[in-house]
């Protein structure tokens, strides 16, 4: 018994350190890739680009699934985008409130048949609409399907050479197409997606776009947690992930896809419970396979805010979807784990998920469990489990001091006084909002035993 | 103690990683401060240029007391007004002076933000050596030194700084669009530089010129952008269509309407926007028997360009609605329903005397457009019509269906 214990606690503390380790590489590679993107974001002349008729036209495409709350503050953001040509497709997938009813009212919407090529399935649509004071707002009304399945009906609709896709839950920033196009702008043929990072509030409708130095965060300790949390993942991960092209998770809320691509691999996969990973494996193991130059980059701006869950129980539910379409997907796409026919995909990227994301839960629900049994064997010394912890805190807090520095010009976004909050909250991640998380986790992997597929969208947060 | 750890280690550990946590906090805070600095600077650039002559003194101060730091970070920032650009610049050329300005452009090791807002300094205060350091930068092998200098060309607004663009835009060794798009926001006249690229042999460079060259109108242009219409490479015929839609040469409408039979679709649509561009009726009318073409691209944008021609055209859109190819109906039909001719014939049938001509026109319209449609053109009549027009959509649909 005392041997096994051992053995599973240096096995944590092993898996612990490589944890660490890969975090290290990745934020080393963020650093770099960080560093060339803001010299060539800080050297674009946007007015030009945004006034040229070379700039590539995007058809922006917005499920929607119950958003009456945030869907007009949502779709305004996105008519008031900064960009010479797009269009703006919101799909209502079969909600069941007055999300709907509210895009009729707002944006004083007519009915109009249009008759496209439906070059994907998606369940049937009922009406299509047009805006009498937007003409480049079109509205589609269709049976619920999920959302890759509204996706894949606004794709029927889309007309324009690039495709956005979007979630009708956020607000976006004037420039957040401006700040993602120019990358494929710059070299069309080798760029086939971009993605970049949202900020999260729990009412992203309330406040515009910030001037630099005055952004304030929400206040609210969970969800400034969530912030910290997004930071991470994105600045420490995804950007360093993009610098070696194994960027694997262009995410829902705002990615942007070359027409064509989309067109060849045949939409959006219905199949699993989100489509925004699949989605990517899927891009990458099809470039892979032909051997054609590709990238799918990740961008530091931040383009817009998104509504995080205010309430443990929502969060809990949210992450534990996210852990389950993780682990889906590189279940999935097993056989790319390190086979050299995949380059860094399948030698780093694939692995690098399995051990940050789906192994997670495994050694975090383990080191809970064992713990205090190795404390009551005589395995764990109480005192230097204590300081550990504390190390551990503090090295978390480094990783999210250096995501603050680099987010979104981060020292450059926030007030000094919440730079000085979020750092402070850094610290206490491990013992605070972490537990939460290793609960989510689990029952996110224990879904995915059980094959659950449902989406468990979380309720709204509360409006005054 | 944890299985093979030395609680030395432990202590040791958590001892570095609360300096590093220190460390990297300071760092935030030191960068934070420091932007807080630039962004005065700027504001009291800002406010002194605001104030015109009165403002003269506080923006001299206020860049006299900016560390050289602040100068090189603001100077490189495209985002930065052109005004305050200025600004920087002169002062820049004050502390330093051209020479050593030009040896930072010139040494590939600095940093890119450095040689970046040397370069600009130099090219706004038009210094002698400024246009060989411009062509050295486009030309050398920093992307983000190169990308700013582009940039930097489309607002210098000099015949000296479109010829390098030109210049690039035929070597390629930077992005062509991006290059084009600075070419385009430059005011000068540059017809003449681009005349000679519509014959490269490099099917880019042609593409290009030809892109570019729509607000340029020299003698005998028309010719070589028709030439272009019969190009070997498709991308080249749609550029030539796209020039040729925007300038309105003689022959321009019937150079289009000869390419609506290109074997390659996207040229095809071209050909059917270059005509719509165009506005001539008599032509527009060719673009019609697209309605049926295989290609989605090619129904859209022959849609597109009936809607926006209106009323007009409904009457050569009509016959349409009995086309063999459903294509084709439907497309006519979609577009007598964004015209509001699908409106108006039913307004007109509701309201007054029945017209047997009229009938069978709206027949082939509820036909052609289906339910969803018919359903949409109802919600837009006004109350007073829609039950009369509802009954009368009954009848004629069931007309057609038997």
């Amino acid at each position: 018994m005392h041997t096994l214990v051992a053995v599973i606690v240096g096995a944590c503390f092993v898996y612990l350190l490589a944890v660490f380790a890969a975090f290290a590489l990745m934020l080393a590679g963020s650093a770099l890739e960080h560093a060339r993107l803001a010299y060539q974001a800080r050297s674009e002349d946007y007015g030009a680009i945004s006034e040229s008729h070379f700039t590539i036209p995007v058809s922006v495409i917005a499920p929607a699934y119950n958003e009456e709350v945030v869907i007009e503050a949502s779709v305004r953001s996105l008519l008031a985008l900064d960009y010479p040509e797009f269009e703006i497709i919101v799909v209502n997938d079969g909600s069941t409130d007055r999300t709907l009813e509210v895009l009729k009212e707002t944006f004083d919407l007519e009915q109009r048949e249009l008759f496209y090529r439906r070059r994907f399935d998606s369940r049937p649509v009922r009406a299509v609409y047009r805006s009498r004071v937007h003409p480049n707002l079109i509205v589609v009304d269709k049976e619920n399907g999920g959302k890759a399945d509204a996706l894949n009906a606004g794709l029927n609709l889309a007309r324009l050479r690039y495709i956005c896709t979007v979630d009708a839950d956020t607000v976006y920033y004037p420039q957040a197409l401006l700040s993602s196009l120019r990358v494929p702008m710059r070299d069309p043929a080798t760029v086939v997606g971009v993605t970049s990072q949202v900020t999260i509030s729990r009412r992203p409708e309330i406040g515009g776009y910030a001037r630099a130095g005055t952004q304030r965060v929400d206040g609210n300790a969970l969800t400034d947690f969530q912030l910290l949390d997004y930071m991470r993942a994105f600045v420490n991960n995804r950007i360093g992930w993009s610098r070696w092209n194994f960027m694997l998770c262009a995410v829902g809320a705002f990615a942007v896809w070359r027409r064509d691509v989309v067109e060849e691999l045949g939409g959006f996969s219905g199949a699993f419970t989100c489509e925004d990973i699949e989605f990517t494996f899927r891009v990458h193991r099809h470039f892979r396979r032909a051997g054609v130059p590709y990238r799918v980059v990740a961008l530091a701006e931040s383009v817009g805010r998104t509504e995080g869950p205010d309430s443990v129980a929502s969060l809990v539910s949210q992450r534990a979807r996210w852990q389950r379409v993780i682990t889906e997907t590189v279940w999935h796409y097993r056989g790319m784990l390190f086979n050299p026919r995949y380059g860094s995909v399948g030698l780093v990227g694939v692995p690098y998920y399995v051990l940050v994301e789906v192994l997670a839960p495994v050694f975090e629900v383990l080191a809970v469990a064992v713990l205090p049994l190795a404390w009551w064997l005589g395995v764990l010394d109480l005192g230097e489990a204590g300081l550990m912890l504390v190390a551990m805190a503090l090295a978390n807090g480094v990783l999210t001091n250096l995501a603050v520095l680099t987010y979104a010009r981060g020292p450059r976004s926030y007030a000094l006084r919440d730079l000085l909050h979020l750092m402070g909250l850094g610290v206490t991640d491990l013992f605070v909002y972490r537990p939460v998380l290793i609960y989510a986790q689990a029952r996110g992997l224990i879904d995915f035993l059980r094959g659950d597929k449902e989406w468990h969208k979380f309720a709204r947060n509360k409006r005054g | 103690m944890v299985p093979g750890l030395r609680a030395a280690s432990i202590w040791w550990a958590s001892v570095a990683a609360g300096a590093l946590y220190a460390l990297t906090a300071l760092v935030v805070i030191v960068r934070r401060l420091g932007f807080e600095r630039q962004r005065q600077v700027l504001d009291a650039v800002e406010a002194g240029l605001a104030a015109g002559a009165a403002g003269q003194d506080a923006l001299a101060a206020a860049v006299a007391s900016a560390p050289l730091t602040l100068l090189w970070a603001l100077g490189s920032d495209a985002s930065v007004p052109r005004s305050v650009h200025q600004i920087i610049a002169a002062a820049l050329v004050h502390r330093l002076g051209p020479d050593r300005l030009a040896a930072v452009v010139d040494r590939a090791s600095a940093r890119s933000a450095r040689r970046i807002a040397a370069l600009r300094a130099l090219a706004l205060t038009r210094q002698v050596d400024s246009w060989r350091l411009l062509r050295a930068a486009l030309n050398g092998s920093s992307r983000e030194v190169a990308g700013a200098t582009v940039a930097l060309l489309g607002e210098l607004e000099d015949r000296r700084a479109s010829e390098l663009l030109v210049e690039a835009l035929t070597t390629g060794r930077y992005p062509r669009s991006r290059v084009a798009t600075a070419l385009e926001s430059s005011a000068e006249d540059i017809g003449d530089l681009l005349v000679p690229l519509l014959s490269s042999d490099d099917a880019h460079v042609r593409y290009w010129s030809a892109m570019l060259i729509r607000r340029h109108d020299l003698p005998g242009m028309s010719g070589l952008i028709e030439a272009l219409t019969t190009d070997s490479n498709p991308m080249v015929r749609k550029a030539g269509l796209y020039a040729l839609g925007r300038m309105g040469t003689a022959r321009a409408a019937e150079t289009a309407r000869r390419c609506l039979g290109d074997p390659v679709p996207y040229v095809r649509a071209y050909a059917v926007r270059a005509i719509a561009a165009l506005g001539v009726r008599a032509t527009l009318t060719s673009v019609i028997p697209l309605l049926a073409d295989r290609d989605w691209w090619v129904r859209t944008a022959v849609k597109e360009a009936l809607e926006r021609a209106g009323a007009d055209i409904e009457h050569a859109v009509i016959p349409y609605l009995s086309h063999p190819d459903a294509f084709a109906r439907n497309g006519a039909a979609e577009v007598l329903q964004n015209t509001g001719g699908f409106e108006r014939l039913l307004t007109l049938e509701a309201s007054g005397p029945s017209d047997p001509q009229r009938l069978v026109l709206l027949e082939k319209l509820a036909s052609a457009g289906g339910l969803r449609m018919s359903d949409g053109v109802l919600q837009r009549l006004p109350p007073s019509a829609q039950r009369r027009a509802r009954a009368l959509l009954t009848t004629v649909r069931l007309s057609a269906e038997s």
